[in-house]
C-alpha cells in the first residue's frame, strides 16, 4: 500500500511565538496559551502517516486542536510549522493556482456546519459540480451526469439534485457535502463531526454511508469526531488530542480498550459512563 | 512449528484517574501454541484469560515480553510491532472473536459476514452453518437477541481465511444446538490446519476438538 498522507511535525500558531513557546513537550509552554507572548498553539508537534485506503480519528475535547489540524490538512489555514506530504508531494506551502487545484481535486472535506461547505442558496448538484468546474471540466452534460451519479451515491432521490440546499434537512446537507467531497474523487477525505447534530436514525445512515465509501474506495481518510462510538466504527486508528498536541495514538480497539494517558483515560471513562 | 510464542509477557494496567494505582494481570507468560492446535485456557474470573487473548491481539498493550506469530512464512512480534504492522497482521493472519458483537446499524447479517471478503452466497451460507434462522440472514443485528449475535460475530471471525484465531468464549449464549454447531465449525477450521486460541467458560464439549487444556490463575498459566 502507498502512503497517501504524511504529516511530519504540524504546528499552528495564532500569535507571534518566542522562545518559551518553542519548548518540547512538558516544559513551561505545557498549555495551549504561552503566558509570556500570549500566542495561542493550535496544535503542534502532530506527526502520523496514512495509507491509501486507511483511516484515521482524531478525538479530544473543544479545543484541543483537533479542527486545527483538519483545517490545515485541507490548506484551509497556514501553518506556522512542520510539512504536509499529500502522495509524497509536499503541498504545505501550496498557493494560489495550485492550492485551489489540489483543494478542488485531491482533497475532500465535510465540515460540521453545512453552510461552511456549501453555498445554501444553489442546488445540490451546482454545488457538487462546481468542484468539477474548478478543476477544468467544461462539458455542463457530463458534470451534470457526474453530479447526478453522486448525488444517487450518497442515497439523494435524483429528483432533488436542482433543489437548492437550503430547503434540505440537516441529515441531507452532510450527505450533499459528502457528494461535493467525493465528487473530484479525492485521494484524502477529511471529515469534521460529520454526524454531531443529527438525530441517531440520522447519524446511522451517514455512517453507514462513510463505511460503503471506505470499502468502495482507496480514499484516505481523517475523521475528527468527540463522539468515540463514531471513531470506533469508522476507524483503526486514532489520536487523542489535547491542549494542541497528540497525547496519545494507536490503534482504536487499544485505545478505547486500554487507554494510556491520564487525558486518554479521563475520555475513555467519560463515555463509558 | 510454534504459530504463537510467547515469552514473559507482563500487563498492568495503570488508574491515572484513581491515584495511578496499579492493577497487574499477567505476570510473566509464557505459552508455545503449535500451528494447527486448539489450546484452550482455563480459570476462574479475573485470572487474566481475556487479558491474555487482548495482549496477543494488541487491544491491550504489553509491558514486556514478547508474543511472536509465525504464520504464512511471515514473522511478526505482535508485542512491539508498530499499529499498522498489526492491523496487517489482523487483516491476514490472526482473528479475534468476542462474546459481543459491535453493532453496526443499517447493515444486514450477510453483508457484515460478506464486508470480511465473501461473496454474499457464502457468507449466507456461513451464517446458515452456524444456525442462523433463514429470516434473519438479511436483517440488521440490532434487534438480534445475544445468540444470534455471537453467531453473526463467530461467523466474522471465520469468513477470512486467518491461520491464527483468538476466541473469548465464542459460545457463551448458545444454546446446545448451536453451541455444537459453533464447535464444529471450529473444529472444522483447525482440522484445515488452522491455529485456535480459546478461552471457554465451560470445557467444549465436541470430541477431539481440544489438543490442550492450560490454567491460567492469578496472571500466570500453571499446568492443567
Amino acid at each position: 500500500m502507498s502512503v497517501a498522507l504524511r504529516v511530519e511535525d504540524l504546528a499552528v500558531r495564532y500569535g507571534p511565538g518566542c522562545p518559551v513557546c518553542a519548548e518540547p513537550a512538558g516544559t513551561r509552554s505545557a498549555g495551549a496559551l504561552c503566558e509570556i507572548c500570549g500566542s495561542v498553539h493550535g496544535c503542534r508537534e502532530v506527526g502520523f502517516a496514512l495509507d491509501a485506503g486507511e483511516a484515521l480519528g482524531i478525538v479530544g475535547e473543544s479545543g484541543s486542536g483537533k479542527s486545527t489540524v483538519l483545517a490545515a490538512l485541507n490548506l484551509d489555514q497556514p501553518v506556522a510549522g512542520g510539512r504536509i506530504l499529500l502522495d509524497g508531494h509536499d503541498v504545505t506551502a501550496a498557493a494560489g493556482s495550485e492550492r485551489r487545484r489540489l483543494r478542488a481535486g485531491s482533497l475532500g472535506i465535510v465540515y460540521q456546519t453545512p453552510q461552511q461547505g456549501l453555498d445554501l442558496a444553489i442546488t445540490a448538484g451546482g454545488n457538487a459540480g462546481s468542484r468539477l468546474l474548478a478543476v477544468g471540466w467544461r462539458s455542463y452534460d457530463r458534470v451534470r451526469a457526474e453530479a447526478l451519479a453522486h448525488h444517487e451515491s450518497v442515497e439523494l432521490a435524483g429528483e432533488r439534485l436542482d433543489t437548492p440546499v437550503r430547503a434540505f434537512s440537516g441529515g441531507m446537507r452532510q450527505r450533499v457535502q459528502l457528494a461535493k467531497a467525493l465528487i473530484s474523487r479525492p485521494r484524502l477525505l477529511l471529515l469534521d463531526e460529520p454526524t454531531s447534530g443529527l438525530d441517531v436514525s440520522v447519524q446511522a445512515r451517514i455512517l453507514d454511508l462513510v463505511r460503503r465509501i471506505r470499502r468502495e474506495s482507496d480514499v484516505a481518510l481523517v475523521i475528527v469526531s468527540h463522539d468515540l462510538a463514531v471513531i470506533r466504527m469508522l476507524a483503526e486508528r486514532v489520536l487523542v488530542m489535547q491542549a494542541g498536541r497528540v497525547v496519545e495514538a494507536g490503534l482504536t480497539d487499544q485505545v478505547l480498550g486500554d487507554p494510556q494517558h491520564p487525558y486518554s483515560q479521563l475520555l475513555v471513562s467519560a463515555q463509558l459512563t | 512449528m510454534n504459530a504463537l510464542t510467547v515469552h514473559g509477557l507482563r500487563k498492568r494496567f495503570v488508574r491515572h484517574l484513581q491515584d495511578a494505582r496499579e492493577l497487574s494481570v499477567l505476570e510473566g507468560v509464557d505459552l508455545e501454541v503449535q500451528a494447527g492446535t486448539c489450546t484452550v485456557l482455563r480459570g476462574c474470573s479475573g485470572s487474566g484469560k481475556s487479558s491474555l487473548l487482548r495482549c496477543v491481539y494488541r487491544t491491550y498493550r504489553p509491558d514486556s515480553g514478547s508474543i511472536v506469530l509465525r504464520a504464512e512464512g511471515e514473522r511478526i512480534d505482535l508485542a512491539t510491532a508498530d499499529d499498522r504492522a498489526v492491523l496487517s497482521a489482523r487483516r491476514r493472519l490472526i482473528g479475534m472473536a468476542t462474546q459481543f458483537l459491535q453493532i453496526t446499524p443499517r447493515v444486514g447479517a450477510v453483508d457484515l459476514v460478506a464486508q470480511e471478503g465473501l461473496e454474499r452466497e457464502p457468507a449466507a451460507e456461513l451464517l446458515r452453518s452456524l444456525g442462523l434462522a433463514e429470516e434473519l440472514l438479511e436483517v440488521a443485528p440490532a434487534t438480534f437477541s445475544g445468540g444470534e449475535r455471537q453467531i453473526v460475530n463467530l461467523a466474522i471471525t471465520l469468513a477470512r481465511p486467518r491461520p491464527v484465531l483468538l476466541l473469548d468464549e465464542v459460545t457463551a449464549s448458545l444454546d446446545p444446538a448451536r453451541r455444537a454447531l459453533a464447535l464444529r465449525a471450529l473444529s472444522a477450521r483447525r482440522d484445515a490446519g488452522g491455529t485456535l486460541l480459546a478461552v471457554f467458560h465451560d470445557p467444549p464439549d465436541h470430541p477431539g476438538l481440544v489438543d490442550r487444556v492450560l490454567e491460567m490463575r492469578a496472571g500466570r498459566l500453571v499446568s492443567a
